[in-house]
């Protein structure tokens, strides 16, 4: 147990060091408006153990946002995204429950579920992550069309980078 | 102690998450040029909004007490206008009577120096002139002093050099009402002879002496007298019945006769 933490602590580092060092260099400004930017690291709340605490989870979701967000130089942005993409995971676990329900050791990756489980939970995830980004670098609704565009721009290449990564690393 | 516990466990992550994104909220507005701009804008729309509406509840608030007002001014008017027609078959016929009244809104009024004006919303376009007199409900309140169309800046009762012949209810002497640039709820009145019998109270009015107020026009109530120093006549300390800090509607008093009598005064 113990040492499965570990393991996670040290690939969300690693996760962390990917976002920082390489993908904040290859966003895609197309226009004034329209950016598409790479989010790997809600993989880091996605691949959380299914039944740690609330608490924990919104706790990591928090400091790992600010440390992105201290890389980005866009203090808040990424905190406050990612703090609710944390608060929404419990409740997307409860939506996409599988029958039978979760095995409590377990985090959401390819080998503990089915792949079509697993790909579902991703995406909303972070659909979820993603918009609430995006509608927060608005900061305002009247942008909504803004918003909804940058959303589906990024969420095409984040979605397929961490189904790669998660395939990659069995993470 | 239990069900606390209980519901801390339930719903402190939801505590914790706003509290979670109260902090990056912060950090947003504070740490971002964009964001903090939006968010000054909007806040400012919205406090904006607000005061307007607080502003407009204010007025919704004020109407009552306005009302009241009306109220008794409406039953003042329907006891004048009872006692009207007896008048008029004693004492005069319509034709004679000089006075007519201009209603206006006071939208400008000072009370803080000792030369007091307030500005009223109806000009010459309504046929008010210089020297007509202004009352409220209440009383008299000023003498217009300079008209421009639709605007007339008039002369306080609260102005050191206003001057108004007044004279004690029921009585004929007279004297002349002015103000020492003190108080805003004392008035002085002088010329009253020592040999009439005065008490506290007593109503003190226009007695029609100018063309500027008919007769009978409240001016205040008496609170103070003693003897002048000269020792033949009162020094009168008044009350005035017009409340100047809040003006409201007032009513500009035009003498149709005003000229008619001017020319026969000053050829004497």
């Amino acid at each position: 147990m113990n040492r499965f933490n570990v393991t996670h602590f040290l690939s969300g580092i690693f996760i962390l060091f990917c976002q920082i060092f390489l993908l904040k260099n290859i966003q895609v400004v197309i226009s004034e408006t329209f950016v598409i930017s790479v989010f790997l690291y809600p993989l880091i709340i996605i691949a959380i153990p299914i039944k740690t605490p609330r608490a924990i989870v919104l706790t990591v979701g928090f400091f790992t946002g600010l440390l992105v967000d201290v890389a980005y130089d866009s203090l808040g942005l990424h905190t406050a995204a990612l703090t609710f993409t944390a608060f929404a995971r419990g409740y997307v676990l409860q939506m996409v429950e599988p029958r039978g329900g979760y095995n409590t050791d377990s985090a959401p990756n390819f080998s503990s579920y089915k792949t079509s489980w697993y790909l579902l939970f991703v995406a909303i995830m972070i659909l979820i992550h993603i918009l609430a980004y995006f509608s927060i670098d608005a900061f305002a609704f009247v942008y909504i069309a803004k918003i909804l565009v940058n959303t589906l721009l990024s969420f095409g290449i984040s979605f397929l980078l961490i189904i790669l990564y998660s395939m990659v690393f069995k993470y | 102690m239990r069900s606390n516990l209980h519901i801390l466990r339930k719903y402190g992550h939801i505590l914790l998450f706003l509290f979670y994104e109260m902090i990056a909220f912060v950090l947003i507005v504070n740490y971002n040029v964009k964001q903090k701009e939006i968010f000054l804008h909007s806040s400012s729309l919205f406090f904006g909004a607000v005061s307007k509406k607080s502003a407009e509840v204010g007025d919704y608030l004020s109407l009552r007490q306005s009302n009241d007002e009306l109220l008794r001014e409406n039953a003042r008017l329907l006891k004048d206008l009872i006692r009207i027609p007896r008048i008029l078959q004693e004492e005069l016929d319509t034709s004679r009577y000089p006075y007519e009244v201009i209603p206006a809104r006071v939208i400008n009024n000072s009370i803080q120096t000792t030369h007091n004006y307030f500005t009223i919303d109806k000009g010459s376009n309504d046929r008010v002139a210089t020297n007509m007199g202004v009352i409220t409900s209440d009383g008299v309140a000023g003498i217009v002093t300079q008209v421009s169309t639709h605007y007339a800046t008039v002369l306080s009762l609260l102005h050191i050099n206003s001057r108004i012949s007044a004279s004690i209810k029921e009585e004929d002497y007279f004297g002349t009402i002015f103000w020492d640039g003190k108080a805003f709820d004392r008035l002085s009145l002088k010329g009253i002879p020592k040999h009439i019998k005065l008490q506290n109270g007593l109503i003190v009015e226009t007695n029609g002496y100018s063309t500027i107020f008919p007769r009978g026009i409240t001016i205040g109530t008496i609170r103070a007298f003693n003897i002048s120093k000269n020792g033949v006549f009162y020094d009168i300390s008044i009350e005035p019945v017009t409340d100047f800090t809040k003006l409201g509607h007032v009513y500009v008093l035009k003498n149709n006769f005003a000229k008619e009598r001017l020319d026969i005064e000053s050829d004497e």
